[in-house]
């Protein structure tokens, strides 16, 4: 009976029913499809988080002064970690725990690297065809450095005018004046070492450094780190081989910072275009773009080497349809790009301008000088080759995965300041030998540092004289003869700054977590633990943050419709004056209009409430299928990957319905309470239709 | 039962003595604004078994007070009430209602029913309240009654299909359905036209004949008067006028 009451009462109000039933049906959407994109979104940063490079969790000294931060500290400001002296040790313990499924050394660092000028790529590209003996690429690169250092009296010009104090050494700018007479050059044949070192040593460096990069690297076991975190692959080159020394480069760092910018300007063009639908017509950013690329046709000139220079015009002119027979003019028509043109221009330009010119600084293949501070200040340096690039599966496009290249855990020891058992005796002989003087740590390494062939002393880059020069060579050709080869131990046996582990059943993290506390505890290991989420710093904050605001935005939601429908039911209540008097007056209790009111309500949230949860749960399904696509990099991160793809569990329905439930309980049970106080008089006194 | 017989002796002789309802000395105020206003002065007033009683006087002389207060929806300022022989003062909310649910049966001016029911539900409604009474029983009493007002064609229908008068016979069906000691009937005439109301009236008391079921009833209505037995005249919240009625007007009194 209170059943049929109570449903007929909503079908009389019907229009009622349905405003109410709305705003429940929207509650339960809102509830749903958040609930479910959220925990799309934790997935998807957890699977980032710990499949790229922290691991389920992170192990690091209790020494730390600072919170780890695997992504980083705002500012990118140095950390203080720790150390772990023996990684070994620790491996072993680790891999006592049966819930542990991979254990990865590493360290994080940054670096500076200067990428060559065009005066010193050219000298080098000299240097070679003089040792090749190849009379007419020294003829033609001969014209090109002449020209290059031309252009390098005229760029000096401008600087002595900015900073007269701070000029150039009188030395050097005599040897400028020199290389730029004829005498110079027709002489250049008989002796060509002595001029190319007088240019090396006395021209080149006067030649501002066009780019200084700073690197983020992470030392690690680079097979070890391969194999166990799933979204690590390959893009160029190859892998690191093992016991290899060597780079892996960070694929986006290396396409945004690392190529050429013309190149990098026509790839931001593009993909402008194509995945966000942007015109350059009416792009402001996209038009600059255009015109920076047109206004530097002067220096993508000066990198193309004048053999090419004909060929390259020839092919410009044929493919661009021009009549121009100039090349700055043909690149000018070819940067000159609009909507119109654009695809065709851009590929033109990859087909017959990239291959012409240095399209990375540092290529695959080619070799880098490593320079950074050890952790007691001491400047070191690493020639480590550049074995490829890598980028985490589906976080390709974010920045936020942490833009660190990768680097054996070797070479990443030495650049760190990290002195092994090896050297440690090494020291004890020579301190031996030096009658058992005490040094300081920073002097120790300095002095082991300094015995090792690999390392470059980096002093002032401008300040060489020839005989330190030609040293430099002699190291230069030693370290190559060497092996740059490591065996295991030398990687395994040695320290390292903090350790991801990566587990089997991720849902018994807190338990392993306790486990591996308590052998270091029991091993004396002197560790301390961190789970991916409380490793990734602010970056693991960004979800919560997420979650807050959606929670906010549901509170004030709903905080809204309980005012709403408290009001209509308060309304409602009021229409019903005489019927519930009557039922009050034949005999039912205060109980039984109480119970009348709740159930109606119950019933409208039932009802509206399926009728949300179905809409909320095709709409998850929907985008289950479909994706929701990630607008910016921050989203792919968190998305990991392109697109999130959320999906429905039985918890996201029930705890929206138990939601929307309680909050239309809620907003009846003040207007219930008023019912339950009408009187039957009242009821008499209504003056009502029935 | 003769014409002339004083309706209250009669009715305490039929009542075995003790009387449906009974009120001693009782006063009503109600507070209207920063004034009082004395609804009844002092009635003294006693109800036996199977009376057909009238309440009559002008608007505001207190009948629909009196109506409220022996049908346990109000309680008297001062005073006793009795309705079956307890006194409705000392009962609780909750005892007042279950009173009104066993032993009461309502008519009102505007027939009241609930209207999302139809006739049979109406009329069943006060049973389900009560609890305990079988389906089958449910079922054959308001048929039963359904029947007895004439409105057998009509049980699926709801209220809004229905004319006034049908709406009141509905509402006589229910307030019977519970089998009460009083049926108390505020106006119940007032909403129909004359000849509908005549109808009403002359059901009411039919089964007021047939169940000895006591009938109280309030009007205006001359013509309506004339049905009862027992003709209590209010004037000012006191009784004016106390005694039987030659109820000649009543087609059927011959048989009583």
């Amino acid at each position: 009976m209170l059943l049929r009451i109570a449903f007929r009462n909503l079908w009389l109000h019907r229009l009622r029913t349905l405003i109410v039933g709305g705003i429940l049906t929207f509650g339960t959407v809102l509830v749903i499809v958040g609930n479910a994109v959220l925990d799309a979104i934790d997935a998807g940063m957890e699977r980032s988080i710990v499949h790229s490079i922290a691991g389920h969790l992170q192990v690091f000294s209790d020494d730390a002064k600072d919170e780890l931060q695997i992504f980083g500290a705002i500012g990118m400001a140095e950390q203080d970690i720790g150390r772990i002296d023996d990684y070994a040790a620790v491996e072993a313990a680790l891999a006592e725990l049966d819930n542990v499924a991979a254990v990865v050394p590493m360290g994080q660092h940054n670096s500076i690297v200067f990428g060559s000028n065009l005066l010193e790529r050219k000298l080098r590209d000299l240097r070679q065809a003089v040792e090749d003996r190849d009379a007419a690429r020294v003829a033609s690169l001969k014209a090109h450095v002449r020209s290059v250092v031309a252009g390098l009296e005229e760029d000096l010009s401008k600087v002595g005018e900015l900073a007269a104090d701070d000029a150039a050494d009188p030395q050097q700018l005599e040897a400028l004046e020199r290389v730029q007479q004829d005498a110079f050059w027709q002489g250049f044949d008989e002796d060509p070492v002595a001029a190319l070192e007088l240019l090396d040593t006395r021209v080149a460096p006067l030649v501002m450094n066009p780019s200084m990069y700073f690197l983020r690297y992470i030392g690690t076991d680079p097979d070890r780190f391969a194999e166990t975190f799933e979204l690590f692959e390959i893009v160029d080159g190859q892998a690191i081989p093992e016991g290899e020394r060597g780079l892996l480069l960070n694929k986006s760092v290396y396409e945004k910072w690392i190529k050429d910018r013309t190149a990098r300007r026509l790839d931001d063009v593009k993909e402008a275009r194509e995945t966000e639908g942007r015109r350059i017509a009416d792009d402001e950013s996209l038009q600059t773009l255009v015109r920076y690329n047109r206004e530097q046709v002067a220096s993508l000139l000066r990198e193309i080497d004048p053999d090419e220079a004909q060929a390259l015009a020839t092919a410009l002119r044929e493919a661009l349809g021009a009549s121009d027979t100039e090349l700055p003019a043909l690149l000018t028509k070819l940067l000159d790009t609009t909507d119109a043109n654009f695809d065709r221009h851009y590929a033109i330009f990859y087909e017959h301008v990239a291959p012409r010119i240095p399209l990375y600084a540092f290529p695959v293949g080619s070799e880098m000088t490593i320079t950074s501070f050890t952790r007691a200040g001491y400047v070191r340096s690493v020639n480590l080759k550049v074995w490829g690039t890598y980028q985490f599966r589906s976080l390709e496009k974010s920045a936020l995965a942490g833009g660190h290249h990768l680097m054996d855990l070797v070479s990443f020891r030495e650049l760190y300041g990290f002195v092994t058992a090896e050297q440690q005796a090494e020291i004890a002989v020579i301190k031996d030998k030096a009658g058992a003087q005490e040094v300081a740590r920073a002097e120790a390494e300095d002095v082991l540092f300094g015995e090792d062939a690999e390392l470059v002393d980096e002093t002032e880059r401008t300040g060489f004289d020839e005989f330190q020069g030609a040293q430099l060579a002699g190291v230069r050709a030693e370290a190559e003869a060497r092996s740059t080869r490591f065996t295991r131990a030398d990687l395994y046996e040695g320290p390292a700054l903090n350790v991801a582990v990566l587990l089997k059943d991720p849902a018994r993290l807190p338990e392993t977590r306790a486990a591996i506390e308590r052998i270091a505890d029991e091993r004396g290991l002197g560790l301390q633990t961190r789970t991916w989420h409380e490793a990734s710093g602010l970056v693991g904050q960004m979800v919560t943050s997420v979650r807050l605001v959606l929670y906010v935005a549901v509170a004030i939601i709903f905080i809204v419709a309980l005012v709403i429908l408290n009001n209509t039911m308060v309304m409602a209540t009021m229409e019903r004056v005489r019927e519930i008097g009557t039922i009050r007056a034949i005999g039912g209790q205060r109980g039984f209009i109480l119970r009348l009111f709740l159930l109606e309500t119950l019933l409208l949230g039932l009802v509206f409430g399926v009728v949300g949860a179905l809409a909320g749960g095709g709409l998850v399904t929907w985008m289950g299928t479909a994706g929701l696509p990630a607008s910016h990099d921050i989203l792919y991160f968190l998305f990991a990957g392109p697109a999130l793809y959320p999906t429905l569990t039985v918890g996201h329905v029930v705890g929206a319905l138990s939601l929307i439930l309680v909050v239309g309980l809620l907003s009846t049970f003040y207007p219930a309470v008023i019912a339950t106080r009408i009187t039957p008089i009242e009821a008499m006194n209504a003056k009502e239709a029935a | 039962m003769t014409d002339t017989i004083d309706g209250a002796t009669d009715a305490d002789g039929a009542a075995s003595g003790q009387p449906i309802v009974a009120l001693r000395a009782v006063e009503k105020d109600y507070a209207l604004g920063k004034t009082t206003v004395h609804a009844l002065r002092g009635v003294d007033l006693t109800l036996g078994r199977g009376e057909f009683a009238a309440i009559a006087g002008p608007s505001g002389s207190g009948k629909t007070t009196l109506l409220n207060l022996v049908g346990c929806v109000d309680q008297a300022t001062r005073g006793q009430v009795l309705v079956d022989g307890q006194d409705t003062g000392r009962l609780s909310e909750r005892k007042l209602t279950e009173l009104r649910l066993n032993k009461i049966g309502f008519i009102f001016q505007t027939f009241n029913l609930i209207p999302v029911l139809d006739v049979f539900d109406n009329v069943e409604f006060p049973l389900l309240l009560q609890k305990g009474v079988s389906k089958a029983e449910r079922r054959r009493r308001v048929l039963d009654l359904v029947e007895r007002v004439g409105l057998t064609a009509q049980l699926k229908q709801r209220p809004g299909e229905l004319s006034g008068g049908q709406r009141q016979r509905v509402a006589i069906a229910r307030a019977l359905v519970t089998r009460p000691r009083i049926v108390l009937a505020d106006e119940p005439t007032a909403n129909l036209d004359s000849e509908t109301g005549r109808r009403i009236i002359d059901l009411m008391r039919e089964i007021n004949e047939a169940e000895r079921t006591t009938f109280i009833f309030s009007t205006h209505d001359h013509q309506v008067m004339s049905y009862a037995r027992r003709m209590i005249r209010l004037v000012d919240g006191r009784i004016a006028e106390d005694g039987a009625l030659a109820t000649g007007a009543a087609p059927r009194a011959a048989n009583g």
